[in-house]
């Protein structure tokens, strides 16, 4: 007999959970196997990680709901907010343990070096994204809200510039990323085409 | 056939030594052997079963070991820069774990007396084995201390006798993507090449390494002989070496082909050049929680500024 998942009640809390499950994996190996000889270095390169897979994560419901008729769209929030969660981490690990609060370095890093550049820009893009995934803030902004959460757009793209930028040599897993991104990004692309051909050939019929 | 007719070469079974009596010849000639030829480091059967954890014997000091600690046996050994076995730090420790270097066979041709290609043992034999411990400074911005044991790379030189065409001394690494899993991608164009000045060849820091720790160089830090240049970044110390060849031209070195606006031929540590992408004025040093300011000649400038006087160091990086 399948036991049958009530998603409406128990798809959050499980979400939530499997959304932690990175962080608990990091701590577990933190202070029981150990994080190698270089630690910090271990930890920036798994948050950023998980930031650049739950961004695309989130980014997929829509084209899921487009190719399968699968709508996780009620998850979508939930998903941002933990992109926005490993990139602070991510964030927190560079200032406080990696720079120790050396802001001026930091400031002259973000100037100069494109790749920083790039990931702080994401990260400055996302607090806003946060900050107004309330529903509360969604009444307050209204037509404003969907095109302010368009940006995250951008903020995948200088997600994946970040990781590219920064590889030595062995860029597979950067364009990986890109390739995920530009099908996720080519699908909206084609759903807003086909959409239009419908909507002008609908009214074409209707005059 | 229950009658054997033997061949008159062939070993009767009364001649064939009792197993326990050949192995406690084995272990005499190993201790006796190898107390007789200390002066080479290496015993008569410790040559031909070195691997990692053998020990190096009749290591001496030098003067020119840094007194700062170095780092763990553990860190040197598991966080590895060496695409040839996989390009992450972990990989080579695992990867590497059942690579063969005996026999092994080193090319030496060019611009010198006489071109040959020596064993191993051969091309190291002669020399005395020295401790050495030195910083390393990985272009990415994280150092270690390693207490290296080798031979002056001056000695082995002087020994192959190099003609005056001789300018450059380039080194090769072995390209076999059997043995060396990570050459099977194109992640960098093999095999790994390096290249020294002749003057920076001579200096009495460069050495060629073949232990660690006191022990026989393991197989993740380029075993069984590497380069050790320490006031140049990591890259230029070439591992599990196969070949030098002396010539006139400064020779292609692989990083500098693979991204020549960020690797150069020289690559002397220098906190006042940045890498383009990336600040070279601070490092991690393995082990440390805050960052350390990054030294010139990764503070090996007394011995080796003389080599650059004059020298634009932000166009020869």
């Amino acid at each position: 007999m399948a036991i049958k998942f009530d998603a409406a009640r128990y798809g959050k809390p499980v979400l939530f959970i499997v959304c932690l499950l990175p962080l608990v994996w990091l701590t577990y190996k933190a202070l029981f196997l150990g994080l190698g000889a270089n630690p910090i270095e271990k930890i920036s390169r798994f948050t950023g990680d998980w930031t650049l897979r739950l961004l695309l994560i989130t980014l997929a419901v829509t084209p899921l709901r487009i190719l399968a008729g699968v709508s996780l769209v009620k998850y979508r929030r939930m998903l941002g907010l933990f992109t926005f969660f490993y990139v602070c981490l991510h964030f927190c690990n560079w200032l406080v343990i990696d720079q120790f609060f050396d802001v001026d370095s930091m400031i002259k890093d973000v100037i100069k070096h494109p790749y920083v550049t790039v990931g702080f820009a994401a990260f400055v893009l996302l607090i806003p994204l946060a900050v107004t995934s309330t529903n509360a803030m969604i009444k307050r902004l209204g037509k404003n809200w969907k095109r302010l959460h368009q940006s995250v757009y951008a903020v995948a793209v200088l997600g994946v510039l970040h990781y590219l930028w920064l590889v030595k040599a062995d860029n597979r897993e950067p364009l990986i990323y890109i390739v995920i991104l530009v099908a996720l990004l080519a699908v909206r692309v084609w759903d807003q085409a086909r959409r239009k051909v419908a909507l002008r050939s609908a009214r074409a019929v209707a005059t | 056939m229950l009658i054997q007719v033997r061949k008159a070469s062939e070993v009767q079974p009364s001649e064939i030594t009792d197993r326990r009596v050949y192995e406690a010849r084995r272990d005499f000639l190993k201790t006796a052997a190898g107390a007789a030829l200390g002066a080479a480091g290496f015993s008569l059967f410790g040559m031909s079963e070195a691997h990692a954890g053998t020990k190096l014997n009749n290591v001496g000091k030098s003067r020119y070991s840094t007194t700062e600690p170095p780092n763990t046996f553990q860190d040197i050994t598991s966080y590895n820069n060496f695409y040839e076995f996989g390009v992450e730090k972990e990989e080579p420790a695992q990867q590497a774990k059942n690579f063969v270097t005996t026999p092994w066979s080193i090319a030496v041709e060019g611009e010198v007396a006489k071109p040959a290609v020596y064993q191993l043992e051969d091309f190291i034999k002669p020399h005395a084995l020295e401790e050495r411990i030195y910083r390393l400074r990985c272009v990415e911005a994280w150092s270690m201390v390693v207490p290296w044991v080798g031979i002056p790379l001056a000695d082995i030189i002087k020994r192959l006798q190099p003609t005056s065409k001789a300018k450059y001394v380039e080194f090769v690494t072995l390209h076999d993507p059997a043995r060396m899993p990570g050459q099977k991608r194109s992640v960098l164009p093999w095999p790994y090449r390096e290249g020294l000045r002749m003057d920076e060849a001579m200096h009495p820091l460069a050495i060629l390494a073949v232990g660690l720790y006191g022990e026989v160089l393991p197989n993740q830090n380029g075993a069984p002989i590497r380069l050790v240049v320490p006031w140049k970044y990591g890259f230029k110390n070439i591992k599990s070496i196969v070949k030098l060849r002396f010539v006139e031209q400064q020779p292609a070195t692989t990083w500098a082909v693979q991204g020549p606006r960020e690797y150069g031929f020289y690559a002397n540590v220098n906190p006042d050049v940045d890498h383009p992408r990336w600040t070279q004025s601070k490092e991690r040093r393995i082990g440390e929680f805050l960052k350390r300011k990054t030294l010139k000649f990764n503070g090996y400038a007394e011995e080796v500024a003389s080599l650059y006087a004059g020298m634009d160091l932000a166009k020869f990086y």
